[in-house]
Parts: C-alpha cells; sequence; structure tokens
C-alpha cells in the first residue's frame, strides 16, 4: 500500500483498485484522483466518436458520474479503465444517437479538428521542432483521416478508434463493446479497409 | 472476393499480430509472392500509422472541479439525511441530553406550581412520625395556647393544610386532593345554612388573595381544607394544624413528590391563628359588637358558631389590623390572648374569637 494524502484519498502513486476500495468507503476524493488519471484518454475516445468538442466534454462528466454512481458493482474482474472506457463508450453513442434523432447531426461530420481545439485544446508539442511546410502538411493529412474517421459506420469507428487509436486488447475491447472476438476482427478490418480506400481517394496514402 | 476479403481480414489480424504462428507463415507467404497484396498490406500499414498520428485533445482546466461539483451535489443530499440520522453522534448525543434535562425540570416545574396538591388525613394516633416536624413549624405562642380537644365540633378555616378527621379509622386516611372535593360535594347537601354561607365567603377569599405571599397557600387550603360537613358526619375532634402539638389531628402528607413540592410553601408564609378569648356577660351585645368590629377592620370569611357555652367567631384579618382589633374588642368585654404580635407579619391571619361568659 503506498502513501496516501489525507484530503485527495488517494495519490498518483495508488493503484487504481486502491482508489476504488477509498471510493467504495465513501471517500469521495480518491475519485477525484481516477478522474485526473483517466479524464484525457475518456475525452479522446468520446471525440473521435462524436466528433464535437463540447459534446465529448459533456459525455465524459455523464460517463464519470455514471461511473461514480456504478462504483461499487466494479468488482475489478477488468482494469478499471477497461469499465471506465465502456460507460464512456454507451455514453458516446447514447449522445450520438440523440444527435442523430434531432437531426443535428447529419450523418457523421465531425467538427474541423482545429476548430474544435481552438481555444481549450492544446495539440501535442510535438511537432514544434519539425519544419512548418512539414507541419501544414502534416496537419492537413491530419485532417483528412479525421474526415476519413467521420465517415466510417459507428460500430466501425469504434474498433478504429480503441484498437488503433487507444490501442486496447482485442479482449479489452470484447469487455467494453460486449462482442465476441470474431467480431471484432472482422469489423476492424473492414474498418481499416474502409479507411484505407478513404485515405487513398483523399491521396494520403496510395499512388500518390 | 470471397478470398480477397479473407485477406484483408488476415491482413489485418496480421498487423495486429494475433494470427497464430501457421497463418502467420502463410499470410508471409502469400504476401511475398502476391504483389496486389503487398501493396495493400503496405497502405493498411500507413493508413494505421497515419490513424495512430492523430492528435490528442487535450481536456479543459475546469473538467475535473467540474466533475466533482455534480458528484458533490449528487451525493450531499445522502450524506445529509445520512448524517442527520447517525453521523454526528458527539453533537447529537449531547443536545439530546440537554433537551431531556431541560423536558425533566419543565415538568417539574409545572408539576409543583400546577400539580394536584397531596395532602392526607391521618389519625393522630398513628402520626406521631410527622408531629415534631409540625411543632417545629409552630411558633412559640400557638403552642401554648389551649387546646381543644374536647370540642364536639369545630370548623378548621384554613391554614393552607388539610385539617384531620380524629374520629376516622386509621385506615381511612385520604391521600389526594380530588377525595377532599369528593367529600365536600357528597357533604354539602347535608351541611347546615351557616356552612353554605362560610363557603359562600371563601369563595370570594380564594379569589380576593392572590398577590399576597400566603395567597398561594391560603387559596388552597380554602379550596382543599374546609370540610364543610364536619358536623353531619359526625366528627369528633377537629382542629386547625395551627394549634400545634396540641391538635394533633392535621398532618401534611410526606409521601412521594408531593411532600417535596409540599414543604417550602408551608415554611414560606402558612397563616397562624390568633385565639382571642372575650369574657362578658353581654353575650349578644358583644357577638354583636364583634361583628362590626370585624367588618370595620376588613375581615374576610368571617364564620360564626353558636355552641351552648360560647360564641365563637373565626375570620381572616390582615396582619396589620390584628392589633386594631384586639383592642377594639376590649370594649365588648375581657380580653385575652395570646401574644397578637406573633403573627401580626402575616398579610392574613387567622383569627379566632370566642365569646365566653366568665374568665
Amino acid at each position: 500500500m503506498s502513501h496516501r494524502v489525507d484530503d485527495k484519498g488517494c495519490t498518483s502513486a495508488d493503484s487504481d483498485v486502491e482508489c476504488v476500495s477509498l471510493i467504495k468507503e465513501g471517500r469521495l476524493e480518491a475519485f477525484e484522483e481516477l478522474v485526473e488519471r483517466y479524464q484525457k484518454r475518456m475525452l479522446n475516445i468520446a471525440y473521435r466518436m462524436i466528433g464535437d468538442y463540447d459534446e465529448a466534454c459533456e459525455v465524459v462528466q455523464e460517463a464519470f458520474l455514471s461511473a461514480y454512481r456504478a462504483i461499487k458493482k466494479f468488482r475489478g474482474d477488468a482494469k478499471f479503465s477497461t469499465w471506465l472506457t465502456g460507460i464512456t463508450m454507451n455514453h458516446a453513442k447514447n449522445r450520438l444517437r440523440q444527435i442523430k434523432s434531432r437531426s443535428y447531426h447529419e450523418v457523421t461530420t465531425f467538427d474541423d479538428p482545429v476548430d474544435a481545439a481552438s481555444s481549450e485544446t492544446v495539440y501535442d508539442t510535438q511537432a514544434q521542432d519539425t519544419p512548418a511546410l512539414e507541419q501544414l502538411e502534416r496537419n492537413e493529412i491530419r485532417q483528412k483521416v479525421w474526415e476519413c474517421i467521420g465517415t466510417l459506420d459507428q460500430d466501425h469507428r469504434e474498433v478504429l478508434v480503441l484498437r488503433d487509436i487507444e490501442e486496447f486488447s482485442y479482449e479489452e475491447i470484447g469487455l467494453i463493446l460486449k462482442i465476441p472476438d470474431g467480431t471484432i476482427k472482422s469489423r476492424l478490418s473492414r474498418a481499416r479497409s474502409a479507411l484505407t480506400q478513404c485515405l487513398k481517394m483523399k491521396k494520403v496514402i496510395g499512388d500518390l | 472476393m470471397t478470398i480477397k476479403i479473407h485477406v484483408e481480414d488476415k491482413l489485418s489480424q496480421y498487423i495486429d499480430g494475433v494470427l497464430s504462428a501457421r497463418e502467420t507463415r502463410l499470410v508471409e507467404e502469400h504476401l511475398a509472392a502476391c504483389g496486389p497484396c503487398s501493396a495493400a498490406f503496405s497502405d493498411l500499414k500507413k493508413a494505421r500509422e497515419l490513424v495512430h498520428d492523430q492528435e490528442e485533445v487535450d481536456v479543459p482546466a475546469w473538467f475535473t472541479k467540474k466533475v466533482m461539483a455534480r458528484l458533490a451535489q449528487e451525493v450531499e443530499p445522502e450524506k445529509n439525511i445520512f448524517e442527520k440520522l447517525f453521523r454526528p453522534l458527539r453533537i447529537k448525543i449531547p443536545i439530546e441530553v440537554m433537551a431531556t434535562c431541560i423536558v425533566v425540570v419543565l415538568a417539574l416545574y409545572l408539576y409543583r406550581t400546577m400539580g394536584p396538591e397531596m395532602t392526607t388525613h391521618v389519625n393522630p394516633r398513628e402520626k406521631t412520625p410527622a408531629a415534631p416536624e409540625q411543632t417545629m413549624r409552630e411558633p412559640p405562642a400557638e403552642t401554648s395556647l389551649p387546646a381543644r380537644p374536647d370540642e364536639e365540633k369545630t370548623r378548621g378555616i384554613s391554614n393552607g393544610l388539610a385539617i384531620g378527621e380524629t374520629g376516622k379509622p386509621a385506615g381511612r386516611a385520604h391521600d389526594t386532593r380530588t377525595d377532599e372535593l369528593k367529600k365536600e360535594e357528597s357533604a354539602a347537601a347535608k351541611s347546615s345554612e351557616q356552612e353554605a354561607a362560610l363557603r359562600q365567603t371563601e369563595k370570594p377569599q380564594a379569589a380576593g388573595t392572590p398577590n399576597q405571599s400566603a395567597a398561594g397557600p391560603a387559596r388552597e387550603s380554602v379550596a382543599t381544607a374546609v370540610p364543610p360537613d364536619t358536623q353531619s358526619r359526625g366528627i369528633d375532634r377537629m382542629a386547625p394544624f395551627s394549634t400545634g402539638s396540641a391538635t394533633p389531628g392535621t398532618v401534611t402528607a410526606k409521601k412521594g413528590p408531593q411532600a417535596f413540592s409540599h414543604e417550602r410553601p408551608m415554611q414560606r408564609a402558612i397563616p397562624r391563628e390568633i385565639v382571642i378569648s372575650v369574657y362578658t356577660e353581654y353575650r349578644e351585645a358583644a357577638t354583636e359588637k364583634i361583628e362590626a368590629e370585624l367588618k370595620r377592620f376588613g375581615a374576610r370569611n368571617v364564620s360564626k358558631e353558636n355552641r351552648e357555652d360560647r360564641e365563637v367567631f373565626i375570620a381572616l384579618v390582615a396582619g396589620q389590623s390584628v392589633k386594631g382589633l384586639f383592642d377594639a374588642l376590649k370594649t365588648a368585654g375581657e380580653v385575652r390572648s395570646a401574644d397578637i404580635t406573633a403573627n401580626t407579619s402575616e398579610d392574613y391571619t387567622t383569627v379566632r374569637i370566642e365569646i365566653r361568659g366568665s374568665p
């Protein structure tokens, strides 16, 4: 057992399971650590799924609240991150259904990623050292990839996001989406194939 | 086409490294032999890298606080209910104890001020334990007064105490004011005109003395301790408490809480009785004179008894008027009394005037 800070309940040194134990004991502060630990990852998953930054923020808040309410059901069979991702994915899909039902979001047209991150999003600073032309080209490619992800069916997009962006294992994806291994493989194969075709169409890959 | 899809599935899994060793070898052999498949694999690999290269969005700075605030809002009501029921025992228990104490004190206070008076009548032969206490409260002057154990009938005017009924069997002691009142009611029909008149005078007295220090006990005694049925019940002896040890027929009950609540008023201000004997040969004239003087000195609750050998007046006289009354009575005959100044400090004093034929 690692050291704990009283006012927070659990620290970054504590495992997810330790934090969850404290939360189950009624230590609300311990949940704050888990929020800080997973908020970015959950937000990116939701953002990839929904394509709208503000909606994604809202969805992830709801997901954390749901996770807290259901924390007693978490028995530790899966990793906390897997369990939380499942909740976030469910909220994201529900939000997408709501958006479609009110015809707010036609098919799946994702926000411009630059716009979405204009004020509050901080991009990776990895590209700061790269030349401006190369950076511009890279952003253009990212934009096209983003658009192509947006064209995927929801079923395909979710496995692609979980596997190729978040790098969950097949087993974890099975737990998150509650689908069998074969379904994951086939959906992932089709998602990649569709994405490749889209990127070819946009001349991002293939015969340039 | 089927074969192509099948190969694409395998390529996707081959990228992820989830194929078995045999499948992996087969795919690698196929890729080496199939140019389009090799190109497709290359595109697939490139696309995967591009997807993975997507920039991450950052979380807004307010995010954690907002989540925790929303959470706190949800959790707070539950916590409040829980705390109300169980939590702050260190605060809750003292508050409850204090509240209980306050209720108990309040109840005692109300009981003492408003509760029913508990008096009892004890056969004087049984009453020995209470006697010393009684005598202690008696002023010396009163203890020296002549006792009247041989009186056939008498009227005890309220001294704040119940009047004993010596003729009763020992087992018939009554404890409550209610019993006393019942007795009053049952005997009222049989009482004489004099007693009826007395009751009429008692009522105004009860209402007329609320502001005086002895008012409380006096009022109680008027209401409770004046049995108008003494004659009708054939009581042999009856004497007011204030006659002291010579009249042991009256005892205040010392039982339970009532004794506790009753003790202090007795010690504080109990009107005593002053007995004034007027010896005169002109009994009727003296009677008229005394009636007039009692009226003149503002006597209340005046009762008169006509007996064979004497005429008896009993009245409540203001303390400061006793001396004047005493002097005034000298005009009616030869006056004898104990120390009348002993009780003049009382607001109202019971004065018993007996008109006798000769000293």
